[in-house]
């Protein structure tokens, strides 16, 4: 850990990791203890189920006063999550709050998985087909899932 | 009273509502001529005097109507109807001092907090009691609280984190940080609340809108 890292992020990455979160794993880089690798596991029932997503997460200087960055690495299939990965979700943005945390964030993202929300768009193609042919959205996620998220190695 | 009042004769009760009446009419009258300006401030007996004089005017008047002279004791109106004067401020005396209250709750619970943090008291000259029973004497009445089941409950020192800095209650203490509620009971350490507050004008934990006069420090 640099020592310029406030205590809060100390506390949180040493909680993320004695006590991990099921289906999700934060690991801090070792040269930059406020960037974070990212593996989400696909929630169950989901077109995402068996896909492994792996995300980035930056904490910046004025954390936790404002909101963590973070970015889908893996592509996915998902109305609120766009080519580059980035993330339509309210806590990343203006219904952030210094109490939420790098685990209750992640949470939510994995809960984003199981429950897109196509009236909120980031991707709009993506949210349009969710709309009009859910069957075949969700035929596409799972697709991708299975091109992009499942390890095959 | 004057004089005057003292030679008058008592008029039986049956007419002391007509007499009532007297009053009320002389009464107005003297607003209206007399002390208008005074007549919000009068006390009962200036009030009373005035009355008096007036009753017998009203009462004059009224025997030019009727051809008989009634003469009306005031006095005994007065006593059967007291008069009230909802506008005289000096009567203001039914009020509370609120830093005179013999029930403050501080005291007492910061002495369970210590009963609770020093088994050590327990009263160990009754044996027929258990060893964690803490026998409680206070206004002469014997009260016993067992210890084990009060620290079966967790201390708010072992329960209260704040929510932004993560640090619980015992270090906050040791760094000397004010505990600090909000207006919507949710409690962090001050300089974190505050700089919370200078980001977004909300809770932190339930998001209800706050000014910096919604926080006001708290004392364990």
């Amino acid at each position: 850990m640099s020592g310029g890292l406030p205590r809060r992020i100390v506390k949180e990455t040493q909680r993320l990791l004695a006590e991990p979160v099921p289906g999700i794993k934060a690991t801090p880089h070792e040269e930059n203890a406020r960037y974070f690798d990212v593996f989400v596991d696909g929630p169950k029932e989901s077109p995402f189920e068996k896909g492994c997503f792996k995300l980035e997460l930056f904490l910046p200087e004025e954390y936790p006063m404002s909101p963590p960055k973070v970015r889908f690495n893996t592509k996915i299939y998902h109305p609120n999550i766009d080519k580059l990965g980035r993330i339509c979700l309210d806590i990343l943005k203006d219904k952030w709050s210094p109490a939420l945390q790098i685990r209750t964030v992640l949470l939510s993202i994995q809960a984003l998985l199981s429950a897109p929300n196509p009236d909120d768009p980031l991707a709009n193609d993506v949210a349009e087909l969710w709309k009009t042919n859910e069957a075949k959205a969700i035929e596409t996620a799972r697709q991708w899932t299975h091109m992009y998220a499942v390890n095959k190695s | 009273m004057n004089s005057q009042n003292e030679s008058t004769e008592i008029v039986d009760l049956n007419q002391s509502q007509a007499s009532q009446n007297v009053v009320g009419n002389g009464n107005r009258k003297t607003r209206t001529t007399k002390a208008h300006s005074r007549a919000k401030r009068v006390n009962i007996s200036r009030k009373r005097n005035r009355e008096g004089q007036l009753a017998n005017v009203g009462t004059s008047e009224l025997a030019s109507h009727n051809g008989s002279i009634e003469v009306i004791d005031v006095e005994q109106v007065v006593k059967d109807k007291p008069v009230v004067d909802l506008t005289d401020e000096s009567r203001n005396d039914v009020y509370v001092d609120l830093t005179s209250s013999p029930d403050v709750q501080l005291p007492h619970r910061q002495s369970v907090i210590r009963w609770q943090l020093s088994p050590g008291r327990t009263n160990t000259s009754e044996l027929n009691k258990n060893a964690d029973d803490i026998v409680i004497v206070a206004n002469g009445s014997e009260r016993v609280v067992n210890v084990s089941s009060e620290l079966s409950q967790p201390l708010i020192e072992n329960i209260m984190t704040c929510a932004i800095c993560m640090d619980d209650f015992n270090q906050i203490k040791k760094a000397k940080r004010q505990l600090t509620s909000t207006t919507c009971g949710h409690v962090f350490c001050n300089p974190c609340i505050t700089s919370s507050l200078h980001a977004q004008a909300k809770c932190p934990t339930c998001r209800k809108r706050l000014t910096k006069k919604s926080l006001h420090p708290i004392f364990l």
